[in-house]
């Protein structure tokens, strides 16, 4: 039976999640990434001669001078099978290869970057997966000059697991625990303990309950739970695990039997981890668990005990965690493989490394290990163009569509991204898709922006004129230089205006998805100044709050270096990134003044007038 | 899949010819566009496994592209398609399935206790007549 492999090195593990040690010697400090993707455009259909288009015109309209420089085939570039172990270039679409298309993108002052996926195929189909060949894969990439790879999660053999077919989560949670057994090596017809589920502390989120047929209790979605879908927060737990206290009588040899119960419903699988903390309660440097098991078990229905010999244990209170973390373990190390085959073609590489498994492992703990940015979410558009459609976009949905949607879930994300880590990754932009008005895209770029986001452009840039409404949003320097700004941090949610009054205790981190609201975003600048943003994201019009400059800097007064200056600043300057228009504020507050629906109030705020004892 | 669609183009060729030609006979046009439809999609259930995903999508683009049909727009049809609740187990399929559900080209697999597309259940030879069946009667 295939499985995932061993896991040796404990930087893959859940526990090292906050070590903060990146792996494989990646290159960290890079902005977010700027350029464009063919996805949104032109879905599957993407060819040589429309990227070749895209880049001229990516120079013609002057993007590469405002930072756009990666020019990104997405999914449909390639011949749906291998041609003799290695991916090859679909020949209708690029019939010159994807050297010559890299070389070409190259010669335009630009860089060129690829997708592929971690499973055994992509999303639309074609079997050429790294899976199993990311040795080989990575050699291509080097050998085309790739300067970025998006790399999907699509026919991943470790997490399939869908609403679909329940027997699909096997590897990403345990079976139904109905309860452990403890016994000494030398007296096994006396167990030192057997405790239930209801004896069990619960260690973080999601673990539910059920009785089997025949009436006994069962925990089970012990595992970590999809965040493909907007329907959870990223903040908090993202997992469950049982923990059983068990008192030892003495150091020695102990068999553990777990019980466990399996049916095909949601939530049970058939890989279990089980860790020891042996350290007492007391100590205040509790050492690192110990994995002791952690592995699948045969198949099997209904009740089924695993038995593990001779496990050391110490006399005392032993903390044993029944749990499976290795839905996030297996995709990081997934993605690691493909980083350990660039690093091997090309040691001094610093190719762009997009995960993008759509935040259904949370890699926003672990992607910084590997990547530059991580998908937080499933696709921001199921509708993308064609040449001569220009695909659709929405603002909202009950899913994963939708600037909102994905906004909502970022923006309370930013102590998960910064230059040591890498960006959350909201998906591309959609600017210039139909059902979006100049409002909207505004706002859309704006919030990416702030949100230190990735700017990959997603439209026919043949639908674009130098100076136009499109021009004017996606070429808007003085907002791209706050989404580049070389502090690297991304705005916080300082304050939220929900328009039915209720109030919101901490807009930082709070997942809010009705969008009958205005949101307040404060984001450092390295020069000292502060971007602030006033987002409505109702479809009505609203009165956004008024707003104490002195005051919202207060929550990000660790992360801007001039803190005093902006206390003791008398008066503050004012730029609006859309009308360009500069203003003194006579003093720190900025007046209340209606927003239409979907629209935003964003300025770079600079201290003037400091006080005098600011001098000193 | 990708042969799948190569053939789709290839018919696209004939047909196109075949419009040409019988711009007046609008009869005529739909009695051969409906043997084309059961040429494609029992010639391909035949030929290839298929999967129902892959089936939505080569239905969706043929009526899309060769039969020049427009997809449901009203969003509260297409609200309908979020019921399903393997819709966006394949990311690249969405529209596809959303749009040949909505139609009523396709059926879910599973209605109860959810609603479930069967998107990876293999298209058989009966799939494919009852889809083209169910693309004449849209025709007419």
């Amino acid at each position: 039976m295939r499985k995932p492999n061993e896991i040796k090195d404990f930087e893959y593990r859940y526990d090292a999640f906050d070590t903060g040690k990146v792996l494989l010697g990646k290159k960290k400090n890079h902005l977010p990434a700027m350029g464009w993707n063919s996805w949104n455009a032109f879905g599957s259909g993407n060819t040589e001669a429309l990227t070749k288009t895209m880049a001229d015109k990516m120079v013609e309209l002057g993007l590469d001078k405002c930072g756009y420089k990666y020019v990104v085939l997405d999914d449909g570039c390639y011949l749906p099978k291998r041609v003799d172990g290695l991916l090859a270039n679909e020949p209708v679409k690029f019939p010159n290869g994807f050297k010559n298309l890299s070389d070409y993108v190259h010669s335009k002052g630009l860089k060129f970057g690829m997708y592929n996926d971690i499973g055994t195929n992509l999303c639309a189909g074609a079997e050429v997966g790294t899976c199993g060949h990311e040795t080989e894969d990575a050699r291509s990439y080097i050998d085309w000059g790739v300067d970025f790879l998006k790399v999907d999660n699509c026919y991943y053999l470790w997490d399939n697991a869908t609403f679909s077919d329940p027997k699909n989560a096997d590897f990403v949670y345990t079976p139904g625990i109905l309860g452990i057994k403890v016994t000494d090596v030398t007296q096994i017809e006396l167990p030192i303990c057997e405790l239930t589920v209801d004896d069990a502390e619960l260690v973080g989120e999601g673990i539910k309950f059920d009785n089997t047929d025949d009436g006994f209790k069962y925990a089970c979605s012990i595992g970590t739970f999809d965040g493909t879908g907007p329907a959870k927060s990223p903040i908090g737990a993202m997992s469950g695990e049982l923990k059983f206290t068990v008192n030892a009588p003495k150091d020695g040899l102990y068999n553990i039997n777990i019980d466990c119960y399996r049916n095909e419903t949601e939530g049970i699988g058939r890989w279990i981890q089980l860790a020891i903390d042996d350290a007492a309660n007391d100590s205040p440097s509790s050492p690192l668990r110990r994995i002791v098991f952690d592995d699948i078990l045969e198949e099997f229905e209904g009740k089924y005990t695993l038995t593990l010999k001779d496990i050391p244990l110490r006399g005392g209170n032993n903390q044993i965690y029944i749990m499976n973390h290795r839905r996030q373990e297996n995709t990081l190390s997934s993605y690691a493989r493909l980083l350990e085959g660039l690093n091997k073609a090309n040691p001094d590489h610093d190719v762009i490394y997009s995960i993008c498994e759509w935040g259904k492992t949370q890699p926003h703990c672990w992607g910084y290990k590997v990547g530059d940015s991580w998908r937080i979410l499933n696709d921001i558009t199921f509708n993308v163009g064609s040449d001569g459609d220009p695909g659709k976009a929405s603002w909202s949905s009950d899913y994963t569509p939708g600037v909102a949607v994905q906004y909502n879930k970022c923006v309370i994300m930013d102590e998960f991204c910064g230059l040591d880590k890498g960006w959350n990754d909201p998906d591309m932009l959609m600017i210039g898709m139909n059902g979006l008005d100049n409002t909207m895209n505004r706002t859309h770029m704006t919030m990416w922006c702030m949100m230190n986001a990735p700017l990959m452009l997603g439209l026919d840039l043949r639908r674009v004129l130098k100076g136009d409404e499109l021009w004017n949003i996606i070429a808007n320097d003085d907002l791209i230089a706050v989404n580049q700004d070389p502090l690297g941090i991304a705005a916080k949610r300082v304050m939220v205006k929900m328009n039915n009054a209720r109030k919101i205790a901490s807009p930082s981190t709070e997942y809010i998805t009705d969008n009958d609201r205005i949101d307040v975003l404060v984001k450092p600048l390295f020069n000292g100044d502060i971007a602030l943003s006033v987002i409505n994201l109702s479809e009505k019009e609203l009165e956004m709050p008024e707003i104490d400059i002195k005051t919202v800097i207060n929550d990000i007064a660790d992360k801007i270096g001039n803190y005093e200056v902006f206390t003791n600043s008398v008066n503050f300057s004012i730029f609006d990134f859309w009308t360009k228009k500069e203003l003194l504020l006579p003093d720190s507050v900025i007046k209340t003044r209606k927003l239409l629906p979907h629209d935003n109030y964003s300025v770079r705020i600079s201290p003037v007038n400091l006080k005098e004892k600011c001098h000193n | 899949m990708y042969y799948l669609v190569e053939r789709v183009t290839q018919m696209e060729t004939s047909l196109t010819e075949y419009r040409e030609s019988t711009n007046t006979n609008p009869v005529l046009y739909i009695e051969k566009e409906n043997e084309k439809i059961r040429y494609l999609l029992t010639g391909f259930a035949d030929d290839y496994e298929i999967r129902k995903k892959n089936a939505a999508k080569i239905t969706h683009v043929y009526m899309n592209d060769i039969l020049r049909i427009s997809d449901v727009t009203d969003p509260e049809l297409l609200q309908k398609a979020t019921k399903l609740k393997d819709l966006y187990d394949c990311r690249v399929c969405v529209k596809d399935i959303t749009q040949m559900y909505v139609m009523g080209i396709m059926d879910a697999a599973v209605k109860k206790p959810v609603l479930l597309f069967g998107s990876e259940e293999l298209f058989t030879k009966e799939d494919a007549q009852r889809t083209a069946a169910r693309i004449i009667k849209y025709l007419n």
